[in-house]
This record gives structure tokens, C-alpha cells and sequence, in this order.
């Protein structure tokens, strides 16, 4: 048999470098003969059609070309690369099928009949470093009629593919070595068309899902990858099923959120999808145990019964389809939609939205975490991001002081008879009046119309001068006093809630000496007693709830006779009540005042102590100076405990992100 | 301008909450008769009285001569529980204009309910030396329950205010709500000079709420100066039988106890009885309250033991107080210096009483009078039955009888204060 000289670089190494190995190679090229059948040749449907591929073409023999025209590279992804055995003539090939890019990722699928035969891909003549998986092409076997004496083929190592990594733009080509000749490598492949060829993705699938499940879903080589899959022909299998108990998404980018559950057998990936093409994982995070999901569907072998998904996905807005996708070597396909219904996008509404979400009291925070916190965290940002554009109004009943040393804020939610109260008290306290000014931020929009006759009345009667802002929105605790911030004029600040009363003259004065003489405490406040008198607050601490598996801000000996703390001067202690805490404008600046990432109020009070403390600063507080705290007054007017407590929960559950490093340092660490 | 003034002289304010042409209340009479009784006293340059009024247009605001030296006004309050008045706007008004034109140098208030405690700060903002003297008639700073210490509902006596007790009458109202309630008075009455009881029992009950014992002394309310009456005539055989009930008809006073004790006694026992009922109001009390009374009044009537003879004028009570033995106050809350004891006294007539609060202060058991059991029908059909029977009881008790406080005396005790 004639060996063809295609390849000039071959026959001139097959001369100069006598082939070590057994084989005395001589190269030529045949025509594809019907004895080895394209592969996939029986599958139906466009989609999935292989891209017609050239005829095969024969080039010229080589030893006839103009030197200076280089003779085009050998491609064995047009047809197959013969090879004759040395020892018996009998003709082997090289073939690549298949040559896909999905973005950086590179896959390229052929057969080889040679021995020793090593295929390869480079890029510019540089080797790309791939991964090499032997495929089965009995298909490929079949097609020879080997002698007796011959040695039989491999059906199970017969085909290959070579998976590798290049940017997308740069050029890439097959390479080729065989023992005892100089590699050789191809002309840049043009990629066939995606998706996957079916039968490609048939024998590539194992590998393919790897990586595709192993990327960031969503990722450009996610999103490649997810477009080239095909989709599964005829009935899906039945190693999955899904469905949403709710779909819902804001106009902004606080976005879509899903939950449901979704039970597939090992062997079948699952993620989420809405129509636009935005992805989320339903992996990792929180996972809620779904009994009643298992044993309906007993068929399908899950792999674990944490069936209950919560997923948010940021894209996604109302009216777009959100649908749970599966993957498995038969390809891609839908196991359940549902259109995203319209949420207002208000934090409050989702809190309301998020409640409804049935999760087991004790995996609320764990959920709060991965699902919750990152969804109120963008709607928090998105509504505090107004703020700055409102104008605030600013009331002044009287005149205040010139140069005050002390402001004193008080935020105002839900009621105000609380200020006349106050009122009773400060007009009372001569120090205060000289050198305190007194700011009311109207926190509640009910409240600004009843509260500017209101305002002028008390002011009247009790001739305290006072300022009142309103900020045309509510911001919640923290807000509020970082407004009250923002227009204060003193030194000192004290923040105060709006249901915390003197007991007399005389405690703002000795707060201050506190924060005068002590140049490591950064916040400090007062002792404050209940109603009944006794105690509300003497400190604070951090304690570990087990059964909500939350850190709750813990008053100790909270009801207790005032008598029974007999501490006298700052007490530091880990953590201070924010209902009453006097702190420097300089320290305020430098933790960058109250965190306003806490819904509705909770921890807020914490997390200022807790940044204190990464500061380098301490707290405390000052038994000598006592108020009263009618505590339980403040948000009272919010709603239903259970709605409260997911709220406390959402808050317990980004307080102990922020804070990790230090919560269990103050006392017994929770078990793990 | 009037020459110059003698500085030491009193021009003295007095505010209550009605005004006796309209409204003849034990604070009311009080107020206006003391007030009465300044005018006459020596040392008293010029007296007014400011009574507060619903005129049917509502808080006003607005201050109304209704004769020389009286004046009604048009304000309103909140509700017992925030004791606010419902016009701010005119306490800087017509308010202030009145204090400003009178310039007084007392103003004895006896009465802030349905005006708010407001108007104390802005008397005392106008002219800090206005002396404020404060007679309390009830118990409205400790008690949201109309001031009346009874718990709400059950009627039963309360012995003391409590932020969680006061919570269990009015569940609407947190504790810390009477923590604030509490918190309001207590800095308005921070503002009074000096405070008035009309018994030892009241003023007992402030300080435990918490009034400096200081700064609250008793002084009874005063009566015009009598004779007393002489005892009812009897003829042969007859017996100190007939009593009498004076005053309103509401469900704190006590007269169905008083009707049940009756109703409870045998026809024989009853023969020897005759109770008159002089009171008012009756018909604007709850429909339950009338049908309960009007059950058991209707047997009594047709058997001639009960004689239903409703409303009176002040002036008419010294006739009615002519014909009967003994005057009967059966209240079943404290009560504070009724009106009718010292009435009964000043007229020479023993009280039958029930033994808390006020009643049994004024009433001394087996001296001028004897206590009942309060709330007990069957201990009150027993005295009555017992007393009716024993005149050489009244002959002795009518002797213990010793003249009450005059308006005279009263105004005097007040003026040792100023």
C-alpha cells in the first residue's frame, strides 16, 4: 500500500530520526470509508445535528508542492489519520470528532486506533495542559476486520477526550506525538456549533457535569457550559422532581426569592433559573429537612433530606419565570416554574413575605444567614441609599443654646405623650439646660402632623427649648440617631430613647465626667429601672440561646432591687443598652455611627459596642446615675410576636456574622 | 389704677370643677362655701371663683362672668387616666389673661378633674410667688377608676394603687402607662404649696401613695353655723325608727345594701321601721343598676316601710332632717368627708354609717353614731333593727354630737396656711 506523503514534516523527521520503537511507521491517508460510521449518524433533530462537516478532502501530495506555499496542516477533525503498522501493514487512525469551546473551556473528542498514539492540544504551538479520559467506541472497533494474528482493539480506550483551558480568543490546534516521530500538530480547529452533539455529550457527560457543577453557577464557563447541554429528548427521566411553594420578586435589585423543594438522585444536578438566564445555586446554605417531601415521593433515592430550598436571586424581577433546572447525562430539563409575583420592594413588606415562609423555629437563623440577611441587606441598602436625597425639616421651638456641649437625641416612633414626660424631668436639671441641646427626630411619619401642635404646646407650658427634625422617612433606631447626629452641634451625644425618664438632676453631668476622666471608655450610660423600680439595665452581656442558636443581648440581673448592684462608679461591662448612651462625636465618627443593617431594631446597641470594642474601647456603665426605662413602651405598637421574633432572629443572625470574632469571649461559647 | 395695695393682704383665687348652680357635689358646695367664707374673713383683700362649665359648646377655652367675682370656664380634660387639658391653646390665652387681670396671691384649687393639671404650671409660670393651695375631695391621682379606689367591674375596695394592681382594673393600660400616669402628677403636684385634706383618712391615703406628710394637713369642710334641731317629738310608745338617706343615687353608695337589709328582715321586724330615701339621680344610673333597685323598692313602698321622696334642695334639708331619728351612709367605697355627715351633725341627728374610709373617721362608733359592716345587707337590717328598738342609745349618741367645723373656722384654718 502507496503511504501518501502528506505531511512534509513527517517525512522528513521519518528520515532523519529512524523510529525507536517497534513500529516502522508509514503514514498515509485514506478516505473515510463507511466502515467507520460518523458518530451520532442515527440522532435525530437540528439541535443536536453534529455540524455537516466538510467532505473529507485529500490534499495533493505534498513532495509536488511550491516550496514556498507551505502545505496546509493534516486535520483530523476533516477526516481520519492513517497509519500503517510497521510489522503487518495493517492501517490504524487518528479522528477527532468533535472540538467544542465553552468559553475558556476546551473539549475535544475523537477515537484512536494507533498504538502509542498521544493526542494533545496546543495553542500557538504551545502545549495546553489537558486532561485525558479513554471513551468506549465499540462502535469504532466494530468497524475493522482485524486478522487472527492481529492484536484486538481496545473497545473500552478506543475513543478519547481532551479537556483543556485557553482564553477564549486565542487559537487552537490538535496535537499528535507517536513513539519514535516529532509531534505534529494541526491547523487552528474551528469549533463545531453548540449545544453538545448528544452522543458527544453522551460519552463526555460524567466529565462535563463535573465542571459544571463544580463552577460558580453563573460564571461565564457556568453560563457556556449551562448553553451547551442538550436538552433532554423525549420523557425526562424520573430521577427528579420540584416544585416552588413561592416565587416572588421586587422591581429592583433587591430581586427575586424561591422557595420550595427540589429531590433528585445523586446522579442528577439541580440549580435555578428564570427566563432571562439568571442563575442561583441551590446548594450549600441553608437547606430545610422536608419529611413530608420524602416520603411522598419514596421512587426517587435522594441523597440527602434536606429537600427545602431557599434561594435569592438578585436578577430577577417580577413576572419572570423562575424555574428549577435539572442535569444529568440525558441532558437538561425543567422540573418546575413559576412566575415571580410582584413584592413591594419595602423592608418591612419583605420581612412580612419572608415570614411566611414556613422554616423550624430552630433553623431560622441558620436560614436568616444564607437567605434572609443577604435579601434585606440589598433592600435595606436600596431604601437608605434615599435617604440622603429628602430634606430634612427642622423645627426649632425656642432658642437653643449657643454652643451646646451635650446634644441629647431622641428618636420618636409610635407615640409621643412620652416627651412631656421628659420635659417634666429636664426642665428641672439646671446643668442640663445650660449645656445640653434637644433634639427630637421624628422617626414616624403618623407622627410629624399631631406632634408640630403638640410640639409648640409642651414648649409653651414648659418653656424647654427643643429642636424636632423629621427626615420624611422612617429609618429605624439606628437612622434616626444618625440623623439626630448629623444636625447635633456638641461634643457629647447622648442618645436616648423617647421612654426613658430622669429621676432627677444631675445624671447627664456625671455621664460626661465618666467619658472626661476615662480615655478608654468609649460609650457609657446610665443604671435604668422599670416602672415597679427594678432594675432594666446594669450592663449587658451577650448570652448563648440554644434553642434559637442565637446570641441574645441579656440584661443580667434585670428586675433585681437596685440596691442588690452595689457597684459604684463606671462599671465596664461587654455591652451597654443603647436606650440611654453618651458617646463623643470623635469616637461616633470613628466606628461611623450606627449601623443601620438591623431591621425594624434589634442589636443595634450591641453592634456599637462590639465596634467599640474593635476600636480598642471600652464601656460602661454609671449605677450612680439611675433613670427610668419603661422599656417594654418602645415598638410595642409593631405587630405580632411571631413576626417580631423572626425579625430578632434575622438580626441575631447578621449580628453573629459581624461579629463572630468576639461573641463567646465574654462567656460560655456555644456548643458546636 | 386702686391705691396701693395692702401687701399683705390675700386676693384669693378658688377653682373647682362646677360651679353649684349647676352642680351640688360635696367639692363643689365645699369649694364655693369656703370660697364664700374668704370673703367675709379678715385679711382678705378680694376673692373669686372660677368654676369650670360645659356651656354646649365644648372647650372653649373661653372664661364666662356669671356674677360678680364668679366666673365659669369652658375647658375640658382629656380622660382620668391622662389628666390633660383638652384646651392648650386658651390656657395661654383667656386662661393667663385671667390670672394676669386678677394678679391673686392664692389660688385654692379644689379640683382639677375635668380641666387638667396644666393650668398650675402656667399660674405659677405668670407669678412663681401665687401661693397654690390644693384641697383633694377624692382619689383621682391615685386612682384612674374616677378616683374612687373601688376596682373596676367587682366594685371592691382597693387599699392601694400599684402600676400592675392598676393594670388589672383597666387591662387596656400597660403598668408603665401608671408608671407615666403617676409620673404626670406627681410633677404637677410638685407645683402646690401646700395641700388640704378634708379627712386623716385621705391624707393617710396620699402620703402612702407617696405626698410628703408635710405638705398636706386635714382640714374639715366647714358647715354655716346652727342650732342644732331638737329631737324628733315622739308619741307614747313610739321609738327612735325613722331613718334617712341623703345625697346620690349611683352604685358606690350603697343603697341597695340598704334596701337588701330591709328586704331581709322578717315583715314583724320590718313593721317597726320607716326609711326615707332623699336622693338624685336615680334615673341616669345603667338601666341593670335601676331595675335592681326598682325590684327591690316596690314590696318595701307598698308595705309602708320605705318612703322613696328623691330629690332635694340644700334649703330643704332642714325640714327633712326634722322628722327622722337617724341618717343613714351606706357607701360602699371610702368615701372622703361626705357632706352629709357633718350636715346630720350640725342638725343633732346620730349617723349610721358604713366603718371605712372617711365614714368611719367622721362617724365615731358608739359616740355619735355606730358603724356597719360595709357591704354586709344583713349587718345593716340588724343595726337598724337594734337602734329602731334602744332609745336610750340615741339619747346618747345624739349627746355625743359635737358641732361641726363652721364655714367661719374653716376659712380661718386655711388662712394659718397662706
Amino acid at each position: 500500500m502507496k503511504a501518501p506523503d502528506l505531511f512534509r514534516g513527517w517525512k522528513n523527521r521519518d528520515t532523519e530520526h529512524p523510529p525507536e520503537s517497534r513500529h516502522d511507521l508509514t503514514l498515509f491517508q485514506v478516505e473515510v470509508t463507511e466502515t467507520v460510521p460518523p458518530p451520532d449518524a442515527d440522532e435525530p433533530g437540528p439541535e443536536i445535528e453534529p455540524e455537516p462537516q466538510a467532505a473529507p478532502e485529500i490534499p495533493p501530495a505534498s513532495e509536488s508542492q511550491e516550496a514556498d506555499e507551505p502545505p496546509p496542516r493534516p486535520d483530523p477533525a476533516q477526516a481520519p489519520l492513517v497509519f500503517a503498522l510497521p510489522d503487518t501493514g495493517a492501517l490504524r487512525h487518528f479522528k477527532l470528532d468533535y472540538f467544542y469551546r465553552c468559553d475558556t473551556l476546551l473539549v475535544a473528542v475523537g477515537w484512536c486506533t494507533m498504538p502509542g498514539l498521544v493526542p494533545g492540544l496546543a495553542s500557538n504551538g504551545v502545549a495546553i495542559r489537558t486532561e485525558a479520559f479513554p471513551m468506549e467506541r465499540p462502535d469504532v472497533v466494530k468497524s475493522y476486520a482485524l486478522a487472527d494474528d492481529e492484536e484486538p482493539l481496545d473497545p473500552d480506550t478506543t475513543g478519547f477526550v481532551l479537556i483543556g483551558r485557553a482564553g477564549p480568543d486565542d487559537p487552537v490546534e490538535l496535537t499528535w506525538t507517536v513513539p519514535g516521530m516529532d509531534p505534529e500538530r494541526s491547523d487552528t480547529l474551528r469549533p463545531n456549533k453548540l449545544p453538545f452533539n448528544s452522543f458527544a455529550f453522551g460519552v463526555i457527560a460524567d466529565r462535563l457535569l463535573d465542571i459544571f457543577t463544580s463552577e460558580p453557577p453563573g460564571s461565564p464557563i457556568w453560563k457556556s457550559l449551562r448553553a451547551a447541554i442538550p436538552p433532554v429528548r423525549g420523557a425526562p427521566p424520573s430521577r427528579a422532581r420540584a416544585h416552588f411553594d413561592i416565587a416572588c420578586a421586587t422591581a429592583d435589585e433587591v430581586g427575586g426569592m424561591a422557595s420550595g423543594w427540589v429531590l433528585h438522585a445523586p446522579d442528577v444536578h439541580v440549580w435555578l433559573e428564570d427566563d432571562q438566564g439568571h442563575v442561583q445555586t441551590l446548594h450549600g446554605g441553608y437547606r430545610r429537612y422536608r419529611l413530608d417531601v420524602l416520603t411522598a415521593f419514596p421512587d426517587i433515592p435522594a441523597t440527602d433530606a434536606h429537600v427545602g430550598f431557599f434561594a435569592h436571586l438578585p436578577e430577577a424581577r417580577p413576572g419572570n419565570v423562575l424555574a428549577i433546572w435539572a442535569v444529568s447525562q440525558e441532558g437538561a430539563w425543567p422540573l418546575a416554574r413559576m412566575a415571580a409575583s410582584p413584592l413591594v420592594s419595602d423592608v418591612k413588606e419583605i420581612c412580612k413575605r419572608l415570614a411566611t415562609i414556613e422554616t423550624p423555629m430552630t433553623d431560622l437563623v441558620k436560614r436568616a444567614e444564607f437567605f434572609d440577611v443577604p435579601i434585606l441587606s440589598r433592600a435595606l441598602a436600596l431604601q437608605q441609599a434615599q435617604w440622603d436625597r429628602y430634606d430634612i425639616l427642622s423645627v426649632d421651638q425656642g432658642e437653643l443654646p449657643d454652643a451646646p456641649l451635650v446634644s441629647i437625641i431622641i428618636p420618636l416612633y409610635g407615640r409621643t405623650d412620652f416627651v412631656e414626660h421628659q420635659l417634666l424631668e429636664f426642665i428641672d436639671d439646671p446643668w442640663l439646660r445650660r449645656n445640653a441641646e434637644l433634639i427630637y427626630v421624628i422617626d414616624d411619619p403618623r407622627l410629624v402632623e399631631p406632634f408640630r401642635s403638640q410640639a409648640d404646646e409642651l414648649f409653651k407650658i414648659y418653656g424647654m427649648p427643643f429642636r424636632w427634625i423629621w427626615g420624611q422617612v422612617n429609618r429605624g433606631f439606628s437612622g434616626a440617631n444618625n440623623l439626630g447626629a448629623r444636625v447635633a452641634r456638641g461634643d457629647y451625644m447622648l442618645f436616648m430613647n423617647s421612654d426613658v425618664f430622669p429621676a432627677g438632676p444631675g445624671w447627664l453631668q456625671k455621664l460626661v465626667r465618666v467619658l472626661d476622666d476615662e480615655p478608654d471608655i468609649g460609650a457609657v450610660g446610665p443604671r435604668l429601672v422599670f416602672a415597679d423600680g427594678g432594675i432594666q439595665h446594669a450592663g449587658m452581656v451577650n448570652r448563648w440561646h440554644e434553642h434559637l442558636g442565637i446570641w441574645i443581648n441579656h440584661h443580667p440581673r434585670m428586675g433585681f432591687d437596685p440596691a442588690m448592684d452595689d457597684n459604684t462608679g463606671p462599671v465596664r461591662t461587654p455591652l451597654i443598652t443603647g436606650a440611654c448612651v453618651l458617646i463623643t462625636r470623635a469616637t461616633l465618627d470613628r466606628i461611623g455611627g450606627w449601623d443601620t443593617g438591623y431591621v425594624i431594631g434589634d442589636y443595634e446597641d450591641s453592634d456599637l459596642c462590639l465596634a467599640l470594642r474593635d476600636a480598642g474601647l471600652a464601656v460602661a456603665y454609671l449605677p450612680e446615675a439611675q433613670l427610668v426605662h419603661l422599656e417594654r413602651q418602645s415598638f410595642r405598637l409593631l405587630g405580632e410576636d411571631s413576626f417580631r421574633l423572626r425579625v430578632t432572629l434575622t438580626n441575631a443572625a447578621r449580628h453573629q456574622v459581624r461579629w463572630r470574632k468576639y461573641l463567646g469571649a465574654d462567656g460560655a461559647a456555644p456548643q458546636q | 389704677m386702686k391705691a396701693a395695695r395692702d401687701m399683705t393682704a390675700h386676693r384669693i383665687l378658688t377653682i373647682a370643677h362646677g360651679h353649684p348652680d349647676f352642680s351640688k357635689g360635696g367639692g363643689e358646695l365645699a369649694a364655693y362655701n369656703l370660697h364664700r367664707a374668704y370673703s367675709a374673713a379678715p385679711g382678705v383683700e378680694a376673692t373669686w371663683f372660677l368654676a369650670r362649665a360645659e356651656r354646649g359648646r365644648g372647650p372653649s377655652g373661653r372664661i364666662v362672668h356669671r356674677r360678680e367675682n364668679e366666673f365659669l370656664w369652658e375647658q375640658g380634660m382629656r380622660s382620668f387616666h391622662e389628666m390633660k387639658a383638652l384646651n392648650q391653646f386658651e390656657l395661654h390665652g383667656y386662661f393667663t389673661e385671667l390670672i394676669q387681670t386678677l394678679k391673686p396671691t392664692v389660688v385654692h384649687v379644689h379640683h382639677y378633674v375635668f380641666m387638667g393639671l396644666e393650668f398650675l404650671r402656667i399660674i405659677k409660670k405668670i407669678d412663681p410667688s401665687i401661693k397654690l393651695v390644693m384641697t383633694l375631695h377624692e382619689y383621682i391621682a391615685i386612682c384612674a377608676n374616677s378616683g374612687q379606689m373601688v376596682k373596676t367591674g367587682t366594685n371592691r375596695l382597693c387599699y392601694a394603687s400599684g402600676y400592675d394592681d392598676c393594670h388589672q382594673c383597666f387591662p387596656d393600660k400597660t403598668p408603665e402607662d401608671f408608671w407615666l400616669r403617676r409620673h404626670f402628677f406627681v410633677k404637677y403636684f410638685d407645683l402646690v404649696d401646700q395641700f388640704v385634706a378634708p379627712s386623716d383618712f385621705l391624707r393617710q391615703r396620699y402620703i402612702d401613695w407617696g405626698l410628703a406628710p408635710e405638705r398636706i394637713v386635714t382640714i374639715e369642710n366647714g358647715q354655716p353655723r346652727r342650732d342644732p334641731l331638737p329631737p324628733r317629738p315622739l308619741a307614747p310608745g313610739e321609738t327612735r325608727n325613722r331613718f334617712a338617706y341623703f345625697g346620690q343615687i349611683n352604685q358606690f353608695k350603697g343603697i341597695e345594701i340598704l334596701l337588701r337589709g330591709l328586704a331581709g328582715m322578717t315583715r314583724t321586724e320590718r313593721k317597726g321601721i320607716v326609711l326615707e330615701i332623699h336622693g338624685a339621680n336615680l334615673d341616669v344610673q345603667t338601666q341593670d343598676f335601676q331595675d335592681r333597685i326598682n325590684a327591690l323598692r316596690a314590696p318595701l313602698e307598698a308595705e309602708r316601710t320605705l318612703y322613696w321622696i328623691g330629690p332635694y334642695e340644700p334649703r330643704q334639708m332642714t325640714d327633712r332632717l326634722r322628722n327622722i331619728d337617724w341618717v343613714v351612709v351606706p357607701s360602699i367605697w371610702w368615701e372622703n368627708s361626705p357632706l352629709v355627715i357633718q350636715e346630720a351633725f350640725a342638725h343633732g341627728r346620730p349617723v349610721i354609717a358604713s366603718d371605712i374610709g372617711g365614714m368611719a373617721e367622721k362617724v365615731v362608733n358608739g359616740v355619735n353614731g355606730r358603724h356597719v359592716d360595709v357591704g354586709n345587707a344583713h349587718a345593716w337590717g340588724q343595726t337598724m333593727k337594734s337602734v329602731a328598738a334602744d332609745t336610750v342609745q340615741w339619747d346618747r349618741l345624739h349627746q355625743g354630737i359635737s358641732p361641726p367645723l363652721s364655714h367661719e373656722d374653716c376659712a380661718a384654718a386655711h388662712l394659718a396656711l397662706v
